[in-house]
């Protein structure tokens, strides 16, 4: 019998670890939340005279956009995970990358915004050399992209989730222990990840029905589980 | 008394579903939907380490789901008798008439008012 625990354990721990505390969380993931999207603006408004200087300009400000909200990532990662074991979590975590280890917390994210930025590399190149009047089926073609950036850009999350946590966890070591660690640490239980993500869908619908408010809650419910199969894989794994 | 911190959800999750009743009552379409689904999600979250809800925690889960179905049912039928009164030409001059004696305008007004063309919405 496996002695990694089933989803349904994991999301239990996840609520217990939230009883009292979701005033904190609910707040960091606002503040999360609203950090990434008012950054996200930045790509949305950036034009320049020239294709190509713009094509380069919004790679940029993608890569140093996603490079900064995986930071705060990893500061949610450290909120979550401090409530996973019993400790006090504060709201300024969420900078706690921006304070401790700034380095390693930097290459890291740097890394994973490199990714996301090559899977939605296509989107980008689409969207500058060809506008609608160009050719036919414009917007299909636009959604199929985004879609593939979009699965590319999960597949990576979950890839290098656990990456975050090894950060936490494993202060002295370098970005690329870090990540090396992070990916052999998940291998095996990537489909057992993923499972667990898909298992808040329904609760995301009852997001998307009250216009994005119960988001707050159920952002931090994901998080918390994630903190909890990462504990549950430590407790497990001879790392 | 101090609550535990699972009382409290659950007590919050209750007045949620309570306000989304009432809401789906005073207020249709928008309120009722955060009310009630913020009330469901409070309350599985209030169940902690327990496999199942609590008493009070379940009912907040119903009378939340209620809510939702009201609403639901009332923007749906809304949306349907919407769209019968553009096909029916009766039904057009009763609804024009107490959009009137309620509005002072008649329908064709009303969705000239909206830069919209009944021609283009009979399509639907």
């Amino acid at each position: 019998m496996s002695a990694f625990k089933e989803n349904k354990y994991l999301k239990a721990d996840a609520r217990e670890s939230l009883l009292g505390n979701l005033t904190t969380t609910v707040i960091s993931i606002f503040l999360y939340m609203l950090s990434t999207m008012t950054l996200s603006e930045l790509i949305a408004n950036f034009r320049s005279g020239s294709i190509l200087i713009s094509l380069l300009l919004s790679m940029v400000v993608f890569f140093v956009v996603n490079t900064c909200a995986n930071m705060l990532r990893l500061g949610l990662s450290c909120i979550f995970l401090s409530l996973q074991f019993g400790r006090t979590a504060r709201i300024r975590d969420l900078l706690y990358a921006f304070r401790n280890d700034s380095n390693t917390a930097v290459i890291i994210s740097a890394f994973i915004a490199v990714l996301e930025l090559a899977c939605m590399m296509p989107v980008f190149l689409f969207l500058t050399f060809f506008s609608a009047q160009d050719i036919p089926g414009y917007q299909v073609i636009y959604l199929l992209l985004f879609l593939s950036g979009l699965i590319g850009t999960i597949a990576i999350r979950i890839r290098y989730a656990m990456c975050s946590y090894l950060f936490l966890d494993f202060s002295g070591f370098t970005a690329e222990e870090l990540i090396r660690g992070g990916t052999k640490l998940i291998r095996g239980h990537l489909g057992r990840l993923f499972r667990l993500y898909l298992s808040f869908i329904p609760l995301y619908i009852l997001s998307v029905l009250s216009f994005g408010v119960a988001s707050l809650w159920v952002s931090s419910y994901t998080h918390a589980a994630e903190a909890a199969f990462y504990k549950d894989l430590m407790g497990n794994t001879a790392f | 008394m101090t609550q535990s911190p699972r009382d409290r959800l659950t007590r919050t999750s209750m007045s949620l579903a309570i306000l989304a009743i009432f809401s789906t009552l005073t207020f249709p379409v928008v309120f009722p939907f955060i009310f009630g689904s913020l009330s469901i999600v409070l309350a599985i979250l209030s169940k902690g380490r327990r496999e199942t809800l609590t008493s009070r925690g379940r009912t907040a889960v119903w009378v939340a789901a209620i809510a939702l179905a009201i609403n639901t049912v009332m923007i749906v039928s809304s949306v349907m008798y919407f769209i019968r009164v553009l096909h029916d030409p009766e039904l057009q001059e009763q609804f024009s008439k107490v959009l009137y004696q309620m509005y002072g305008m008649t329908f064709e007004e009303l969705l000239q008012q909206l830069g919209l063309q009944s021609s283009t919405l009979s399509n639907l």
